[in-house]
């Protein structure tokens, strides 16, 4: 699954909409929306609130580890041109001064920057991206993830020439329906990695769990005859289940499992 | 070599050597860090995700360039360090330690060469006892020279030392640094061997052990004494055919000039095969390994006196004195 946290609704309107996100009115602390493949939650503003919202969204959608989690959302720089988007190789915290670096889902077709988090509005500009959100969602979701499925990426919504114009919340939309066909190259590639390298092993834990509970173990038993069954999954032996009833001793069964993968 | 990002610190953006270095590759994006800890170091990292497209780094090393190696860890010398210019390798084992010890599968090249041949220089003249200096540790040795040179700088600085013997441990044939220099009595290049079954199964885009065994026969006819490293030694099948194995090796190299052989059995700390486990949590390799680790009573638990059969074994067409069981 893919967790997207924007900061604002305007940010948040063209994924909603895209990708039909339903909105979970049973919470009330964000705004979070969701489909099969997707959840989407709205932060507000600030490296704190994102860092919220992430840690919120994990445990109301089921505290489910190595997820995926991608920042999006519009951000300044000193002449990318407005409406450029960006994938973020690195993340400044102005004000901690550490560095961070997410990886690189390699990605041909969409550019790399930096992105510098400030605490407060950035009107300076320089050749670093600049948001209020990035340092601190990318924090709080690597409690729940793997650094490499954690991701941001960015559009220039202000530049020197034309700083940001609160009034102009209707454009931020826009901006992000243009660049809706590289959106779906990066979800895409980023679903891929994580199903070619995270394992949903619940089919197999639970084929484990019935056999164990057929039998009487001590603890120490339980989780020997838990790992052989494992083992012997992964080997794809064959095992005869009736082994597993109320009438043979865990022991028998441990050098039962022992025997057939010859430990 | 094409990559997708080039990390560097900032201390060596102007370094010669990182320059040369740079100008060997094809990166997309070129991001300035401070230390390469900030990006190998930090915990919840994927070795497994990162192996697949591998970024290099380029840094400097500042402390423990040169370390005491485990005390079994020997080639007949009485005191052995061991060193890596490297962090990762470009082949992908899969009984390789490296993926249960390092966060992170990017490459760290250390561009200060010069220091740790300053560091050898140190030891040596501070110890009476001839010293063993293990190259490849964390790394291979020469499966990344074309980019990195450290082999051919190194090699010529070595060779005019009065003592100490320097092993180049690699899985590469990748040997023309060595072509390079003379023959010398304190240079082992030493070969990783394996089956050809074992290595197609469990040493991913690693030379062939035919090509391997040339570049073995390659050197010895220039003159070069090599180690042979049965480490880890990866056998299936029928114990009665491994003398057929040995007898092959030997047969297609000069006995005369194999300088050492090792034989060394899996080993892995608990802690990094639990972390393999948890990164690679469906191969059965690994997962077999981490039980007999932790469950009582296991075969695997007896590999001491395995290891010693095989000693039996090679010791048919080498003399004992040249075989140890590390």
């Amino acid at each position: 699954m893919i967790h997207i946290i924007t900061a604002t609704n305007p940010e948040a309107k063209f994924f909603i909409n895209y990708l039909k996100l339903k909105k979970i009115n049973s919470i009330k602390e964000f705004q979070i929306y969701f489909n099969e493949k997707f959840s989407l939650t709205i932060s507000g503003i600030g490296k704190i609130n994102s860092a919220i919202s992430v840690t919120t969204t994990y445990h109301e959608l089921g505290k489910i580890k190595n997820n995926c989690w991608i920042n999006i959302g519009i951000a300044g720089h000193s002449s990318s041109i407005i409406g450029e988007l960006f994938i973020i190789n690195k993340i400044i915290d102005n004000t901690s001064l550490k560095n961070y670096y997410p990886y690189s889902p390699n990605i041909t077709k969409i550019s790399e920057l930096s992105c510098t988090t400030y605490d407060r509005v950035d009107s300076k500009y320089n050749n670093s991206l600049s948001d209020m959100e990035l340092s601190g969602f990318y924090q709080a979701a690597n409690k729940y993830s793997y650094r490499e499925l954690i991701h941001s990426l960015k559009i220039v919504s202000d530049n020197r020439q034309n700083p940001f114009n609160y009034e102009e919340k209707d454009k931020i939309e826009k901006l992000f329906e243009a660049k809706k066909k590289y959106f779906d190259i990066f979800f895409q590639k980023v679903l891929k990695i994580w199903s070619e390298n995270i394992t949903d092993q619940s089919e197999m834990n639970l084929k484990i769990e019935s056999l164990l509970s057929k039998i009487k173990t001590t603890k120490s038993e339980y989780e020997q005859i838990k790992k052989l069954l494992k083992l012997i999954y992964l080997k794809k032996k064959s095992i005869k289940t009736d082994l597993f009833n109320s009438k043979t001793g865990a022991k028998k069964i441990l050098s039962t499992l022992k025997k057939i993968i010859q430990l | 070599m094409k990559i997708k990002n080039l990390y560097i610190e900032e201390e060596i953006l102007n370094n010669k050597r990182a320059l040369k270095i740079e100008k060997k590759l094809k990166y997309e994006n070129k991001i300035i860090c401070k230390s390469y800890k900030e990006i190998f170091n930090p915990k919840n990292q994927n070795f497994r995700i990162q192996k697949n497209e591998p970024s290099i780094i380029l840094a400097t090393k500042k402390k423990n360039l040169i370390l005491k190696a485990p005390k079994k860890f020997s080639i007949g010398l009485h005191e052995n360090y061991y060193f890596s210019h490297m962090l990762n390798c470009i082949y992908d084992c899969n009984y390789c330690f490296l993926q249960g010890m390092f966060n992170s599968a990017h490459y760290v090249i250390f561009v200060n060469y010069e220091d740790f041949f300053v560091n050898i220089k140190d030891i040596l003249n501070h110890k009476s006892s001839n010293i063993c200096f293990f190259s490849g540790y964390d790394c291979d040795s020469l499966a990344l020279e074309d980019i990195t040179g450290f082999i051919d700088f190194f090699l010529k600085k070595f060779i005019k030392l009065k003592s100490g013997m320097l092993e180049i441990r690699s899985k590469s044939t990748n040997i023309k640094s060595i072509k390079k220099i003379n023959p010398s009595h304190n240079i082992i290049p030493a070969f990783s061997l394996n089956p050809e079954h074992s290595i197609k199964s469990h040493e991913h885009n690693t030379p062939k052990l035919i090509n391997r065994l040339n570049a073995i026969k390659e050197l010895q006819n220039l003159g070069w004494n090599i180690g042979i490293r049965f480490d880890p030694f990866i056998w299936y099948g029928d114990l009665s055919k491994m003398s057929l194995f040995f007898k092959e090796i030997f047969s297609s190299v000069k006995k005369n000039k194999v300088h050492s052989v090792t034989i060394g059995n899996f080993r892995m700390a608990n802690n990094y095969l639990k972390q393999m486990v948890k990164i690679k949590p469906t191969d059965p390799y690994i997962f077999q390994k981490y039980i007999s680790q932790i469950l009582p009573n296991t075969n695997e638990n007896i590999v001491e006196p395995r290891m010693y059969k095989i000693k039996e074994k090679i010791s048919e067409f080498i003399d004992e004195s040249k075989i140890f069981v590390n």
